[in-house]
Order: C-alpha cells, then sequence, then structure tokens
C-alpha cells in the first residue's frame, strides 16, 4: 500500500487515501473523488439513460450508495469499478421506472437544456452530425439485450477492463469476451456504414 | 479464457478480446498466426475493431454531450449536503437502541411520566386522550419484549417544558395501563435523523394534522 503523507496533494492521492479523508469528514476529498469518476460514470448513466437529466440522477445516487455503502466495498477491486457498479444499477433501475424517452425529443430537449449563456464551443454543423450519429447508436444499443449493453457500456463508456467488468456483473471473463463479441456485431449489423476505422 | 490449442479453430469471441488488448501474450502471438492463416476472418476482425475503443473517434464523437459546470456544481452540490449531513439509516439506529436499550428504557419511561405528571397538572388530559385516533409511529423493534421505541434522544429535541416539571423525577410504571399516552404534539417536537434505511425503506411515522395535535404516541407496553 503506498504511504500517503499529511502533505500528499489531494489530486495525487490515491483513491483509497481520498475515502480515508473522506470518512474523516474531509469534504475535500469527496470533491476530488467526483471531479476523478463524474465523467466515466455520467456517460454510463447517459448511454443507458439516454438524456441528461436522468443521467445526473442516476450518478447522484450511484455516488451516495458509493459512498454510504462502503462496508460492501470489497477493496479487491478499484473505486471506480465499485462506483460504476452502482451507477449502471442505479441507471437501469431509473430506466424501468422511466420509460426511455423518444431519442428525438431527447436531443431537442438536451439542446434546451442547457444553462443561460452556456455556447458550445463545437461547429454547429459537426455539432448536429454528432448529435445523429449519438442517436443512431443509442437507437443501436437500445436493441441489444440488456446484459448484452451494459458489458458494452461498461467497457466502452466506463472504460473497465474484461477483468472489472466481470467483477461489476459477477460474470466469468469468457462470458464479458462473448457478450462484447456479439454485441458488436450487432450494433455493426444496425449501424452498417456510419461509422468507420 | 480457453487456452488455444494450435489445432483449434478460433473462438470467434477471441477476436473481440484480442481487439482489446486483453489477451497474454501467448494467447495473442497464436490469435496473429491464426488470423495469418485465415486471411478471410479479417473482415470479421475489422468489424470488432470498429466498435471496439480502438475507434477512438466514433466514440469521442457519440459520446454524450457533457453538461454544463453549473450542472456539474448543482450535482456535486447535492452529494456533498446528502453526504456531509447523513441520514442516519434506521438499521444503524436500531443497533444503536438494542446496545443501549436499558438506559433509553429508563430515560423514556422517566420522560413519559413527567410529561404526563405536567399535563396532568397543567392541562386537561381527557381532551387529549379523546383526540387520539391511533398509534402515530411505529415501534423499531418488535423483538424487544415490552419496549416500544418511537424515538431516540438523537430524534427528539424538547423544545417545551413545564418549569415546574423540571422538578420533578418520577420513577416506576405509568399508571394508566389501558389507555394511549399522549408524549408530546407537534409543536413541542422537532423531528430530524429520520430517514430511510440500506433498502430504501422510511419508518411508518404517520403525523396527525393540527398544530398540536398528538404526535408521538406511546401504546401499553406488552408484558
Amino acid at each position: 500500500m503506498a504511504v500517503v503523507t499529511a502533505s500528499t496533494p489531494i489530486a495525487a492521492a490515491s483513491d483509497e487515501h481520498l475515502i480515508a479523508c473522506f470518512l474523516r469528514g474531509q469534504p475535500k476529498a469527496l470533491e476530488e473523488l467526483f471531479q476523478r469518476y463524474r465523467e466515466p460514470a455520467y456517460r454510463v448513466a447517459h448511454r443507458l439513460l439516454g438524456n441528461e437529466a436522468d443521467a445526473l440522477d442516476a450518478l447522484q445516487e450511484g455516488f451516495i450508495k458509493a459512498l454510504t455503502h462502503l462496508h460492501g466495498f470489497e477493496r479487491r477491486s478499484s473505486f471506480k469499478t465499485w462506483l460504476l457498479r452502482i451507477v449502471s444499477n442505479a441507471s437501469l433501475d431509473l430506466g424501468r421506472q422511466r420509460s426511455r424517452r423518444e431519442t428525438v425529443s431527447l436531443q431537442a430537449a438536451e439542446w434546451q437544456d442547457h444553462e443561460p449563456g452556456f455556447e458550445s464551443s463545437i461547429d454547429p454543423l459537426l455539432e448536429v452530425e454528432q448529435a445523429e450519429l449519438r442517436q443512431a447508436v443509442d437507437a443501436a444499443l437500445a436493441e441489444l439485450p440488456e446484459v448484452q449493453r451494459r458489458t458494452f457500456v461498461l467497457h466502452v463508456d466506463g472504460g473497465l477492463s474484461y477483468r472489472e467488468i466481470a467483477s461489476v456483473m459477477r460474470i466469468s471473463i469468457g462470458t464479458v469476451m462473448s457478450r462484447l463479441f456479439y454485441a458488436r456485431q450487432k450494433l455493426k449489423g444496425m449501424l452498417g456504414s456510419r461509422i468507420s476505422v | 479464457m480457453r487456452p488455444l490449442e494450435p489445432r483449434d479453430d478460433l473462438p470467434m469471441e477471441i477476436l473481440a478480446a484480442y481487439v482489446d488488448g486483453e489477451l497474454n501474450s501467448a494467447t495473442r502471438a497464436r490469435v496473429e498466426s491464426w488470423l495469418a492463416e485465415h486471411p478471410e476472418a479479417h473482415s470479421e476482425l475489422f468489424e470488432q475493431r470498429e466498435m471496439s475503443l480502438a475507434n477512438q473517434e466514433l466514440w469521442d464523437a457519440a459520446g454524450p454531450p457533457m453538461p454544463s459546470a453549473a450542472r456539474w456544481d448543482r450535482t456535486y452540490s447535492e452529494i456533498e449536503r446528502r453526504l456531509v449531513n447523513p441520514v442516519m439509516p434506521v438499521r444503524a439506529r436500531r443497533r444503536t437502541v438494542t446496545y443501549l436499550a436499558p438506559v433509553f428504557a429508563l430515560t423514556g419511561i422517566v420522560a413519559v411520566l413527567l410529561v404526563v405528571v405536567s399535563m396532568i397538572a397543567y392541562t386537561p388530559g381527557p381532551h387529549l386522550v379523546k383526540s387520539f385516533t391511533g398509534p402515530a409511529a411505529q415501534a423499531f423493534d418488535d423483538d424487544d419484549e415490552g419496549i416500544y421505541r418511537i424515538a431516540t434522544a438523537d430524534d427528539v429535541e424538547i423544545i417545551q417544558l413545564p418549569e415546574e416539571a423540571s422538578s420533578l423525577i418520577v420513577v416506576g410504571r405509568h399508571p394508566m395501563d389501558d389507555t394511549p399516552l399522549v408524549l408530546a404534539t407537534t409543536s413541542d417536537l422537532d423531528i430530524f435523523n429520520l430517514g430511510p434505511d440500506d433498502q430504501g425503506h422510511m419508518p411508518n411515522v404517520e403525523l396527525i394534522a393540527g398544530p398540536n395535535a398528538p404526535m408521538l404516541v406511546a401504546q401499553t407496553p406488552r408484558r
């Protein structure tokens, strides 16, 4: 275990150290954990739910549950793995509660949801193309069985390795391999020429 | 993971792992050897690569737009608010209550009798009893014989107590075995730290409407 002294900058601290600091009541540790993992957690939640508001709700619940149920956190895996497991569970629960909204209206809602004064730095035309691609990928993912979709999203959007996904979903690495293979085959079939390497 | 034997045909799932760089060096070398012997499989490999993280451009373009800074801030603030001022889970409180059961039981009896005596002395008790329509709170733990714990000292802050009653210390069972006993009204108590347990279940606390309606009611102890 790495030795971390009191003078260690918080941004350089290990997750384990941050969790210990959080449990001692240091809010900076919580902020750092949030900054560190909010984006992969958000991407996973958004891909499973399809809209910003629900994704932020799932992310919020995920962070809170992950940090209030640390007794269930087996330190064999990383905090990120633990967090994404909870966020993906929360997303699926939320998705079952709220029927998945139509993607078209989602796109409009996302664009309308921007804060006043928020202006994207992306070229508007490029933004439209990306939104269309995202819509197509989301629609294709929605056609996958839930277990395949979750496996794929944890890998591509969460950045988890096969071993980490196996830990999150409590399945074998061979099963992860199989689900990713078939998920990709189906996605490629649905997306066709929209994608290229 | 099933090791590849030289005579094995390549399980297609291995291609996904190969594309993702998840194979060990020996298996990776065998896959490369197999691909050299089966050029027809390259299209399959290409499809796997197109949908993998190797196609970074695709996933960057198809990724969700990130929330604005204000949205991130609001989300973080809510997480911080709920974690820095956590709601004490009912399950944890139950453990505490069980551990300190004798103390709470004695304190509860004393507090009950103090309030009852003060009510009898300064308030026409029957009016309050008549307005009672049912138990306002459920006991947390049915396993503890004879003790109904409606709230602990952590949950209740007494903000009104007749000065005269503060000099009284009464020990013993209350005399009204068959009559519900009003401990306090809504204007006397603040409830805090009451929230869902690990499973998200809320304690069943029913508040009776009205500013001075009976709120916490002790039932006759079971014997």
